[in-house]
């Protein structure tokens, strides 16, 4: 097809990380998918997994190594990160959790003064610590303004008690970014943030894993915050002496603003494993083709390639929302329309492969049945689809959108 | 004439078995989910309560409750629990097919066998890779041999069935044909049971068959088709029973979590979720109804057929979204195990796939 010479537009990535996914998927494939059912009937990760993750071939960006930084493509970093999570999840998900440093640089990121982002912010992109997100508490979830852990200064201490719940990656994290209050009576306002080394005294993990539908291996850890001391200078946007010279965002909106640019790659995780997926799926019928009718072949096919269109669908989305982050013009819709549509669907596409191949397709025999447990996830965390509509809608009408 | 209306029989039955499933099934959910076997207790209720072993009273049973009937009964009992309640309806089924089609020898053997005995396990082998549709696996009569082979999928209680009941086709004609094989038969092959994504106290698995019998294990097969439609709705009143439950109890946690400074069903975005929730669950119900009223009034096969394809697709189709929308009302402790909600999830998935046809729905997206 020939184009104008203006037409510049295109969804096709760099030679190199195309060549970059290319090789995380083999890789994934090889060495991650085979230990997929042992992750998930042990709950824990595989002994050697560390033997494991360095048979890749390509750099993963561990946090455990210094040697390991990911390749910069003229793609951006956020639309290389998209690449990342697809590939490296299309043999499995399990060993996710050991090639991300978290989430919690990423608040540092929203609210931290400069000099918290030399401290926190990069050593966790240097892959020099894991941090955890400790937002949720028994009570609430999506209303982030329900914090009820609190924060009290004394003297050039800030005291943090109060207890938070499924805090991913909590029980093996450097540091967690714990959100408490400062003053209840202003509610979203009142919330602040601040880093919490693991080790300090008072911080405790009553519960390291729940047992769960699906991710079993990933930790989903209870935090225990019990007069556990923290410097002034943790709290983000603070030094040593009081507030420092930041934007002045509020602990709430950090979350919020973090979670944001996180969403796309949880999308691009479920991409990975219903491609996955809907490929097993399609070599299965392929040999079966002998067997089936025409009319119900057919049928078959044009599923498969209407899951196939659903995921390329998601895919653009998805690259928008890292495309417009990369080039600093950060919408609100495009990450909340990808992490509304990816999930759901990619949920439907495993259940509809499982149905294809009949009840064959749910036994523990083949992964499909686990991807279809993991994949739930990610409708829930990070913002559920229902308050990725909320955003959208108040992208289009404004606050009056409940 | 229409009539939507249960018999005062059939009231008495809701009551019994919804009490039954409230008071027996459901508190014993859990245990029969991490033993991955029936709870005994749960057990000895079903198969006391007439409507999953399903015997005439010439073998000492209850009497065959009509379609309508057994139908209502399970989607009451599912609300109890669903894994049970199927479990115990599969194996039942097994006495079905022989109280209706089989010779006086085999029913006599049935009368001998203790069926409703907490240790009598029944399966009926007629699910494949394509459901039910498609059925590759022959059953031919050579003189007086009759030999069966084929794979069949999702057999419930396959390393033990007491009785097992195969269905095929006749290659020369097409007709349906069904079997009785006996326990440990030569030529049966149980394939090691790997577990699912839900169900594994029906202790289904993969069996190949290559097998020949003496043609008296063959079972007469004028109306077996009908037989068949009524065993494939047990599957649809068993997702029904199990969305109706996932939604009642998706509503009751809704209006106590309060996010927002609201309890959340007051969210349109999580009432419509149940409303559909529900409107669906309805529709599934009158589906299986009519369909059920097809197979007790005889109507021609392929009607029937038709309707139950039709009603077993739709209630697949409602208990994996019901029970998906379950969990997302749950939100994160929807996801977590001390919750019922991811067993039904899994559960309604797993049957989903079972009498699954491609060509009854087609994939959508989320919008
Ligand atoms: C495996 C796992 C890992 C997690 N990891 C982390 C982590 O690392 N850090 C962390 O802080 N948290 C974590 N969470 C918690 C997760 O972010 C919350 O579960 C999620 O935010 C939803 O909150 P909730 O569970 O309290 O549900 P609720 O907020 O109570 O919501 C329940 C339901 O109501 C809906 N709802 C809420 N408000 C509205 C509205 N206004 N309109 C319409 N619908 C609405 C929601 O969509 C949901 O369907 C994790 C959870 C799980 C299960």
């Amino acid at each position: 097809m020939s184009t104008t010479a203006d037409s510049t537009a295109t969804f096709e990535l760099s030679p190199e990380l195309e060549k970059y996914g290319r090789q995380l998927r083999e890789w994934s494939v090889a060495e991650l998918r085979p230990r997929a059912r042992t992750a998930d009937t042990e709950k824990k990760n595989p002994d050697d997994w560390d033997a494991i993750l360095n048979t890749c071939p390509v750099p993963l960006g561990r946090p455990d190594r210094d040697d390991d930084e990911r390749p910069k493509f003229e793609d951006g970093y956020w639309v290389s990160q998209l690449v990342f999570y697809e590939n490296v999840c299309y043999g499995d998900l399990w060993a996710l959790p050991l090639l991300s440093p978290g989430i919690g640089h990423l608040v540092v990121a929203e609210m931290g003064t400069a000099a918290q982002m030399e401290t926190w912010y990069a050593s966790a992109m240097r892959g020099e610590s894991v941090s955890g997100f400790a937002l949720t508490e028994p009570h609430f979830g999506s209303d982030t303004s329900q914090v009820a852990t609190t924060a009290v200064r004394d003297g050039d201490e800030w005291v943090l008690n109060g207890s938070k719940i499924y805090c991913t990656n909590g029980a093996r994290a450097d540091w967690v970014t714990a959100f408490a209050t400062t003053d209840k009576t202003l509610g979203g306002k009142g919330i602040a943030c601040f880093v919490v080394p693991t080790d300090t005294p008072g911080f405790s993990v009553p519960k390291p894993n729940e047992s769960k539908l699906g991710i079993r291996n990933w930790m989903t850890s209870e935090l225990l915050f019990d007069d556990c001391r923290v410097p002034l200078g943790n709290r983000l946007g603070w030094d040593a002496t009081g507030p420092a010279d930041t934007s002045q965002m509020s602990g709430q909106h950090g979350a919020l603003a973090a979670l944001s640019n996180n969403r796309p790659n949880m999308s691009a995780m479920v991409i990975g494993i219903a491609q996955a997926a809907l490929d097993l799926t399609s070599d299965l019928l392929a040999e079966r083709r002998s067997d089936m009718s025409t009319r119900r072949w057919d049928a078959a096919s044009n599923d498969i390639a209407r899951m196939n269109a659903a995921l390329d669908r998601s895919r653009r989305i998805n690259f928008k929302a890292g495309f417009v982050i990369d080039h600093g013009a950060k919408n609100r819709y495009s990450p909340a329309i990808a992490k509304a549509f990816a999930p759901q669907t990619c949920d439907r596409i495993i259940r509809r492969c499982m149905q294809l191949l009949g009840a064959e397709g749910a036994s523990k025999d083949l992964l499909l049945e686990k991807w279809y447990r993991d994949c739930k996830i990610a409708d829930i965390f990070e913002g559920s689809s229902q308050v990725q509509r909320i955003i959208v809608a108040r992208e289009v009408v404004g606050r009056i959108a409940g | 004439m229409l009539n939507l209306a249960l018999d005062g029989d059939q009231q008495d039955v809701v009551e019994m078995t919804r009490d039954l499933g409230a008071a027996v099934l459901s508190p014993a959910a859990a245990a029969t989910e991490r033993g991955g076997a029936v709870d005994p207790a749960a057990w000895q209720a079903l198969c006391g309560s007439g409507l999953t072993v399903l015997l005439s009273e010439d073998l000492g049973g209850d009497g065959i409750p009509s379609t309508v009937t057994q139908m209502t009964a399970l989607e009451q009992l599912a609300h109890g629990d669903p894994q049970a309640t199927i479990a115990a309806a599969w194996s039942g089924s097994a006495a079905l097919f022989v109280s209706e089609h089989g010779s006086a020898m085999q029913r006599a053997a049935l009368r001998d066998a203790a069926v409703t005995g907490p240790s009598h396990r029944g399966a009926v082998a007629l699910y494949e890779s394509a459901g039910s549709h498609e059925i590759a696996t022959t059953v031919e009569t050579d003189g007086a041999r009759v030999r069966v082979r084929g794979r069949k999928v999702a057999v419930p209680f396959a390393e033990r069935a007491d009785t097992m009941i195969v269905l095929g086709r006749d290659p020369s004609n097409h007709e349906l044909r069904a079997v009785v094989v006996p326990p440990g038969q030569e030529g049966m092959t149980v394939r090691p049971r790997a577990g699912s994504l839900g169900l594994d106290a029906t202790e289904q698995a993969v069996v190949d068959f290559d097998l020949e019998l003496p043609v008296e294990h063959l079972l007469a097969h004028e109306g077996l088709g009908l037989t068949v439609a009524r065993h494939r709705l047990i599957l649809a009143a068993v997702q029904t029973g199990m969305a109706q439950r996932a939604l009642e109890y998706a509503g009751d946690y809704a209006s106590q979590r309060i996010a927002f400074g609201k309890p959340i069903a007051s969210f349109q975005g999580i009432s419509f979720l149940i409303a559909e929730a529900f409107a669906r669950t309805e529709q599934a119900r009158l589906e299986i109804l009519d369909a059920a009223s097809l197979v007790d009034d005889g109507a021609p096969e392929d009607q029937v057929t038709a309707a139950v394809d039709a009603a077993v697709s739709y209630a697949s189709e409602n208990a994996a979204e019901t029970t998906r929308n379950a969990v997302q009302v749950l939100g994160g402790h929807g996801f977590m195990t001390e919750y019922p909600v991811e067993n039904w999830y899994r559960i309604a998935a797993f049957l989903s796939t079972v009498d699954f046809d491609p060509l009854a729905s087609a994939f959508q997206p989320a919008f």
